[in-house]
């Protein structure tokens, strides 16, 4: 942790992602206005101190920070259990074939690699096609996407360290499987996969953003950055706001994710660690 | 000095007849942005609105609609109606098809039967199918027989799909998708597939002096902004937008002419009345209280759209006020208790069927979604894909629907159609004996006197049975260059006053 916060990029990707977090905290308790009522006398507004509306109107007359704030929670939401499904998953997999070998590893990873070979947006509008569009389906959607590349990344590190000397000494000194793949081998790799995580959940708010702006995600009139930048594309040149703010929103999110991931990264991987 | 002084009074002179000279020798072209590619060109067979434009231009009707909706001489240059079912058409003399030949009484005896032979599938077989016969009385000289009277038998004329094609040219091709050999005063030259289509001026059109542009290029532009981009550049010299945000950004252009005018087309939001809860009159009649139609126009539209009741409210002579009708002012009161009488003190949740396009009115779906939540119904939106919106329109699978109809000055050709029983595109499973009757009344007087009350009682009868709930009307909009003059809108988009522009 503490080295965590003696680097700067690190931790200004804590930061910023703290912050969403912060938002989304007060938004379960407190908005400025409505997300939902629509506004027949202010539509499409400029963004004013005056009328309260920080960040404008959008075309049917609602707060866009409101919608923006409530949307936080949505790509929170999907992108944390997204990944972490795919992570447990993807994970186990990986583990698995990466430590038993043989057919296994045969297997699992062709799998992989089937799954690996659609470009990820394309897959997740394929599931989405399949599963039908809510809100939950999403999550499921982009953690299919997940599943192959943890398993591809849990993998490798598992067969790099897997005929290292302390697990032969695990295994000469009595232990079970069970027990090196748990006290051995998961903590070992868990550096690649924490990495590989938070790469992944800025990803994750990007694909729940193109899945909800082509109309396949969150359904309006429900609010997430997505579908806000798919109804502001037609009103782009009247009201810029529309799609500046929700614009801005994920790209200040995925950033913040993208530092967090670098900067993890540069902490925990050893090698990078010794060059100062 | 002086020597010097009459060079550059030569070169002026000069410079000042070279564009004269090219003005006089040049081509007067104009390129027209669409947003959908045609389907086909045989004017009896398609349905797509892309392709009835390209039709306007290269076809003729017996008669036609002028810029207020009139029915007006085309290709007959007048018509007796003896008794209400006979219909005699005296031809224009001497019109020349685009392969040179004769257009002549034979033709049109040929035209209308191919659109009443089932087997050709043609939309516009509804509109005249009460034809009992059809006489050759000379060359140019036809006479056509009802089996009953049909009211709107000269609108269904008027209809593209009962265009007068070349019998010689049908037994040539078989049927004419690809090619054209019409009357009309442009003539088929290039067709590049999602690319564009370019048609000639047709020199021996029958209105001498027209038409005044030499050709015409019809380019495939799918995004309504980039018609729009189109035109600004000057690469385009007009469109049709569909889009109110885009004509917005249009209107504030002042260096482009925007051309609006009411349409015909009515956008409704209505039942599958057979699905519970829309069964019950009461349920149907307290949405349609809580629909405000000013607020929809508002903000689905940007203003640009007018309100309507069942016959389109640019429809003047036939359509009635919207406070005369039942159930147009919104009551939320009045609304709750209707819901509670029929059982649902608290609302209920449906399913609003939309698409993410101008048709599907994604935009008016969430209007109207949340209108609703005033009387404490619930509507959730499922907005679908246009290829799975048209399956579940043509399977009348939807708890509701918002769409964009195709509507008609003539209340029998709309309504008929959209709510009658036995109605070709009665979608929302509609029967009733009040509505059908009169639907049946109508069609068969001849007088506007005689006609008039019982559409008056018809628009009553849908307003408080409510089948449908009937919105708005969207402007129809032309966006051209200042340069483009003397084009008229005739109210369903059709591009046939092209032959009177000038560029």
């Amino acid at each position: 942790m503490s080295r965590l916060l003696k680097n700067p990029i690190a931790l200004v990707g804590l930061i910023i992602i703290l912050l969403y977090v912060l938002i989304t905290a007060v938004s379960q308790f407190w908005l400025p206005f409505d997300p939902l009522q629509m506004d027949v006398a202010h539509i499409m507004e400029p963004p004013s101190f005056k009328t309260g509306h920080l960040f404008g109107t959008d075309e049917f007359g609602r707060d866009i920070l409101t919608r923006i704030m409530k949307g936080a929670g949505v790509s929170l939401l999907i992108a944390i259990s997204a990944t972490l499904i795919g992570a447990t998953i993807g994970t186990f997999m990986g583990v698995w074939a990466g430590f038993l070998g043989g057919a296994w590893d045969h297997w699992i990873m062709r799998l992989a690699d089937v799954l690996f070979s659609f470009p990820s947006l394309l897959l997740a509008i394929f599931v989405m096609a399949i599963l039908g569009e809510k809100t939950y389906n999403v999550i499921i959607a982009i953690s299919i996407v997940y599943i192959p590349q943890f398993a591809r990344v849990s993998r490798g590190a598992v067969l790099a360290i897997k005929n290292n000397e302390f697990v032969r000494a695990a295994f000469s000194s009595g232990a079970d499987r069970r027990f090196v793949l748990s006290r051995h081998l998961l903590p070992n790799i868990m550096m690649p996969v924490i990495v590989q995580s938070s790469l992944s959940l800025s990803v994750a708010i990007l694909l729940e953003s193109a899945l909800s702006f082509l109309g396949l995600g969150v359904q309006p009139p429900n609010p997430s950055w997505g579908n806000m930048l798919s109804g502001a594309r037609k009103v782009m040149l009247l009201a810029p706001w529309t799609a500046l703010y929700p614009g801005l929103a994920i790209m200040g999110l995925v950033l913040g994710f993208n530092l967090l991931g670098d900067g993890l990264r540069d902490i925990l991987d050893p090698r990078l660690r010794n060059i100062k | 000095m002086k020597k010097m002084f009459v060079i550059g009074l030569a070169i002026l002179m000069v410079a000042s007849m070279v564009p004269a000279a090219f003005a006089a020798g040049e081509e007067k072209v104009l390129t027209i942005g669409v947003d959908q590619e045609a389907v086909g060109l045989d004017p009896h067979i398609v349905t797509s609105f892309s392709s009835h434009r390209r039709v306007d231009l290269l076809y003729n009707k017996l008669v036609r609609h002028d810029e207020n909706l009139k029915i007006v001489p085309d290709l007959a240059e007048s018509w007796e109606i003896p008794d209400n079912q006979t219909y005699i058409f005296n031809l224009r003399k001497g019109v020349k098809f685009h392969d040179g030949t004769e257009m002549t009484a034979k033709d049109v005896e040929f035209s209308l039967n191919r659109v009443l032979d089932p087997k050709t599938a043609s939309p516009g077989r509804s509109y005249i199918s009460t034809i009992k016969s059809i006489e050759v009385l000379g060359t140019y000289k036809v006479k056509v027989v009802l089996s009953a009277p049909l009211a709107s038998f000269l609108e269904g004329l008027a209809s593209n799909n009962c265009a007068i094609v070349s019998k010689a040219a049908v037994e040539k091709y078989g049927n004419l998708q690809k090619v054209a050999v019409g009357t009309g005063a442009f003539m088929l030259k290039e067709w590049i597939p999602d690319n564009s289509m370019t048609l000639v001026k047709n020199p021996e059109y029958f209105e001498k002096g027209l038409p005044y542009l030499d050709k015409i290029i019809f380019r495939v532009i799918p995004e309504q902004a980039s018609l729009l981009a189109g035109i600004k550049a000057g690469t385009l010299d007009m469109a049709q937008i569909n889009d109110a945000s885009t004509v917005l950004l249009a209107k504030r252009d002042t260096s482009i002419a925007v051309m609006q005018k009411p349409g015909i087309n009515v956008r409704t939001f209505g039942f599958n009345t057979t699905r519970k809860p829309f069964d019950d009159v009461r349920v149907r009649q307290a949405l349609s209280l809580a629909i405000d139609r000013n607020e929809i126009v508002t903000v689905a539209e940007f203003g640009m759209a007018q309100p309507t009741g069942p016959i389109p409210a640019g429809a003047t002579q036939w359509a009635l006020p919207l406070n005369k009708l039942p159930n147009f002012t919104p009551d939320y009161a009045k609304a709750k208790a209707l819901l509670a009488e029929a059982g649902f003190p608290n609302g209920f949740t449906f399913k609003i069927v939309t698409a993410n396009s101008f048709e599907g009115g994604l935009s008016v779906a969430q209007v109207v979604q949340n209108q609703l939540k005033k009387i404490g119904v619930n509507a959730e939106l499922e907005v679908v894909e246009w290829g799975m919106y048209i399956d579940r329109w043509v399977k009348r699978d939807f708890d509701s629907m918002v769409e964009l109809r195709g509507g008609s000055g003539e209340p029998d050709r709309f309504l008929y159609r959209t709510i009658h029983s036995t109605g070709g595109v009665n979608n929302f499973l509609f029967k009733d004996a009040d509505v059908d009757r009169l639907l049946d009344k109508g069609r068969v007087l001849t007088s506007y006197a005689e006609r008039k009350p019982v559409y008056d009682e018809l628009q009553i009868v849908l307003a408080q049975k409510a089948p449908i709930i009937f919105l708005y009307c969207p402007f129809e909009t032309h966006v051209m260059t200042k340069q483009v003059k003397g084009f008229k809108q005739v109210g369903y988009g059709s591009l046939y006053y092209l032959i009177q522009t000038q560029k």
